[in-house]
């Protein structure tokens, strides 16, 4: 579960915080799907889940445990795909994940049976043994998914995963992150593709100026809306125009 | 528009725009850090001049002034040409960020143009302790106003040359390769091989350049003449004598001839690279980029028992899939490389990704590398006539003060951070605790640093150095450098550079040059120090070692708790 607790973030003298007093949570089992404009702070809220930047005032708790208080032990259960993949360039794919998997303390048995099964759901055991750094954008990617997926964490958080990923890929991670929230864990993830937060998503996050505008599955904002059967464009570009 | 257009270039290639921003939102305590360790080396940059200037009494006695103007031309030009070969290389032929650039409506003259004024930029910081001293001390003798200016504007072009001649090479280089496969590769070969190059051109133009002035006769005869020293000093490269006489001749009589001679000759090699800019520049950068990267492709028993075919059907949401079809996999052992502490994976990845890129690998051995030989070189000719024995302390006291200096000249510590780029955030997201992260990296500092280290050990027992002697100067060395690594790490930690688009920018700029001479001051003052303690005090060799060794424990104590105390904070800070 992620808990966020009246949390405010501002860059530098900057007039407008980029996150603003947010609060929401988000359970076990469930897809949440975080949407906004761009500069709406969905990337600021997501660094500050996984100890990238520290909020000025509140509190981001991760199965209850405080990330600032104890960042490492929410970092050892979060998976984490960032905006732009930077993965070890001079690595390959075998030593990055390797790596991966010594940082989250991965079994031995846990390698053998996780690694062969991600490298074939998305096609990556060819390019296995090669850098990262030549490896094209989508794979880059991809070999970030997997890291992030190497010790089964219980909260996965990915800021604008699908960018890059071609549509076969992008399709795999979608039923990945299904599968991972059917298992009782936490998906939480940004994205501008609302087609994909409308038929992925347990519940949607809008967010714009640094606060949460809506928050519910895609007919409770309906009905927040008035009803009818608008879609979530027409919810999402109706709210973000206020 | 045009003009505005190429200082944009510029500054994205140098990254000043990054940094000016860094500095416009506050970080003033970086800069007033710079300033006290810059100031820190007036006492070296002092007795540097005081050096300089003894040399320009005694070659001014023979009528030989502008030897001097004349040596620190073709140091600082060989230097260049050494340095630009290696840069040129790098952001010209094998830059990530180049891509960026050529897809835009910009001509490639004004891309590669853009790119030698940045490290042009550079270059003058680096050359300026090489070629200061001697100009100062030339400029205050002469006591003209039109003098100062010649030196100034001498200073300003003197890496002209060299570095116009490293982009031609780079980029004919990069038209007749085509690298993708065998990137790292080529840049490893041609590196290694500017270095022994540079080595070789040191070590011949040294021994060779007086050779036939070897009777007493023949040399009076070359000190005799006018310029006779500059000419021999430059005979192998004519514009250093060019650039030299420019300066030391009065106007009317050789240095307007001199002046136009120089920049007759660096606008005929501009020319040039601006001919071969446009004409081969862009085919070579995409003639290398469209070779297969690939590497090693896995063997067929890595992937047996997986395929694609083992996936099931999709488990959208609302095609009623459950958990219960996740995919089914066999395991296989082949995939997963054995399990490692978190120590042990970071030490082991920092070592991967250091020596697999060419860029800081090749900064950090080629000064080393070229101070060792150079050393070693001289040491041979010279030590057999000196008798080590009346000076044992100081001299493992020297070599304790060698190995801190060359230890940190690699620049690993001082770039451990920077050289992660945007890479650290990711890092930072993971599950390790800095101590670890920040024990990694001194560890793989350390581990460069040793190298110098133990060449300077053998050859001390070589030289038939008693071991107690050899073993305590190894001990004080290693506490010298893993200290002044320590310091590094902490001054990398206060501002790392993580916003640059090609490795040269990572390991270029004033913190460079601080670094640097940060570790000759200090080596000079800790050689001071010893000197002081032996002759001012004429303390015994036993508590000359106990009082030397106290001093770099000191020191490593200070260090480890500036890196301990504040390393936490400071990288939780970057955001």
């Amino acid at each position: 579960m992620i808990s966020y607790q009246q949390v405010t973030k501002r860059y530098g003298k900057s007039p407008t915080p980029a996150v603003n007093n947010l609060s929401f949570t988000v359970n076990p089992g469930e897809i949440v799907g975080f949407l906004g404009p761009n500069g709406a702070g969905k990337t600021t809220t997501i660094k500050m889940t996984v100890g990238l930047t520290r909020p000025d005032s509140g509190h981001v708790l991760v199965n209850d445990i405080d990330v600032q208080k104890n960042p490492l032990a929410v970092k050892q259960i979060i998976g984490y795909v960032p905006d732009s993949p930077e993965p070890f360039g001079r690595l390959t794919g075998r030593e990055y994940i390797r790596f991966m998997a010594d940082v989250f303390k991965v079994s031995k048995e846990e390698r053998e049976r996780r690694i062969p099964e991600l490298l074939a759901r998305f096609d990556l055991e060819d390019a296995f043994n090669d850098k990262l750094s030549g490896y094209s954008r989508g794979m880059k990617q991809k070999v970030t998914i997997i890291g992030s997926l190497i010790h089964n964490p219980d909260v996965w958080i990915l800021d604008e995963p699908m960018v890059g990923l071609d549509p076969k890929s992008s399709h795999t991670l979608k039923e990945t992150m299904r599968q991972h929230c059917d298992t009782g864990k936490v998906v939480l993830f940004s994205t501008h593709v609302l087609e994909v937060a409308e038929r992925l998503c347990d519940r949607v996050l809008i967010i714009n100026h640094g606060q949460l505008l809506a928050s519910g599955t895609i007919d409770e904002l309906r009905q927040q809306k008035g009803g009818g059967d608008s879609s979530l464009e027409s919810l999402f570009l109706e709210l973000t125009a206020q | 528009m045009t003009l505005r257009m190429f200082i944009t270039l510029v500054r994205l290639t140098g990254n000043t725009s990054a940094r000016g921003g860094r500095l416009g939102r506050g970080r003033i305590g970086t800069w007033a850090t710079y300033l006290i360790v810059l100031l820190a080396f007036m006492p070296l940059a002092y007795s540097l001049y005081r050096a300089s200037d003894e040399l320009y009494a005694i070659l001014a006695s023979i009528h030989q002034a502008s030897a001097e103007i004349g040596m620190s031309v073709v140091i600082a030009q060989l230097f260049s040409l050494f340095y630009g070969l290696l840069a040129a290389v790098s952001i010209a032929f094998f830059a990530t960020d180049l891509d960026k650039f050529i897809s835009l409506p910009i001509p490639p003259w004004m891309i590669l143009t853009a790119r030698f004024v940045s490290l042009w930029i550079s270059q003058l910081i680096i050359s300026l302790p090489l070629i200061g001293p001697a100009f100062a001390a030339y400029g205050v003798h002469q006591r003209s106003v039109g003098v100062w200016v010649s030196l100034v504007l001498m200073y300003i072009i003197v890496s002209v040359v060299p570095l116009l001649i490293a982009f031609i090479v780079s980029i004919l280089l990069m038209r007749v390769t085509n690298v993708g496969s065998a990137r790292d590769k080529i840049r490893y070969v041609s590196g290694f091989a500017v270095i022994i190059a540079y080595i070789a051109i040191r070590l011949i133009g040294r021994s060779q350049a007086f050779r036939q002035y070897g009777t007493p006769g023949a040399l009076a005869t070359l000190l005799t003449k006018p310029d006779g020293l500059l000419h021999q000093i430059g005979r192998y490269f004519p514009p250093s004598v060019w650039e030299a006489k420019a300066v030391t001749s009065p106007s009317l009589s050789g240095g307007l001839t001199n002046w136009a001679w120089s920049i007759l000759f660096t606008a005929a090699l501009a020319i040039a690279l601006l001919f071969l800019a446009n004409t081969l520049f862009l085919r070579g950068y995409i003639g290398s980029g469209e070779v297969s990267r690939r590497g090693a492709p896995l063997r067929g028993s890595h992937v047996s028992g997986v395929t694609k075919n083992t996936l099931g059907p999709p488990p959208f949401k609302e095609a009623g899939a459950t958990a219960d079809q996740a995919l089914s996999v066999p395991p296989n052992s082949a995939y997963a490389l054995p399990a490692r502490a978190l120590g042990r994976t970071l030490f082991a990845t920092e070592v991967l990704q250091f020596f697999r890129s060419p860029t800081f690998t090749l900064r950090a051995f080629s000064s080393i590398i070229t101070m060792l030989v150079v050393m070693i070189f001289t040491a041979s000719k010279s030590m057999s006539s000196v008798n080590v024995g009346s000076y044992l302390a100081e001299f493992s006291i020297g070599a304790a003060c060698l190995m801190t200096m060359l230890g940190s000249f690699n620049l690993v510590a001082g770039t451990s951070f920077t050289r992660e780029g945007a890479r650290f955030y990711y890092v930072k997201s993971l599950p390790i605790p800095i101590r670890e992260w920040v024990r990694a990296k001194w560890l793989l500092a350390d581990l460069i640093s040793l190298l110098p280290a133990i060449v300077i050990v053998i050859l001390e027992a070589t030289f038939s150095i008693p071991w107690p002697a050899v073993a305590l100067s190894a001990v004080l060395g290693v506490l010298g450098f893993h200290a002044l690594n320590g310091v590094m790490l902490w001054m990398d930690m206060q501002s790392p550079v993580l916003d640059w688009t090609n490795e040269q920018q990572a390991i270029r700029g004033l913190r460079v040059l601080i670094f640097i001479w940060g570790s000759m001051a200090l080596s000079g003052a800790l050689i001071a120090l010893t000197i002081w303690l032996r002759a001012g005090l004429h303390l015994s060799d036993t508590l000359l070692y106990v009082i030397m060794l106290l001093v770099f424990a000191i020191g490593n104590v200070l260090s480890t708790w500036l890196v301990r105390a504040n390393a936490e904070r400071l990288l939780q800070a970057v955001e």
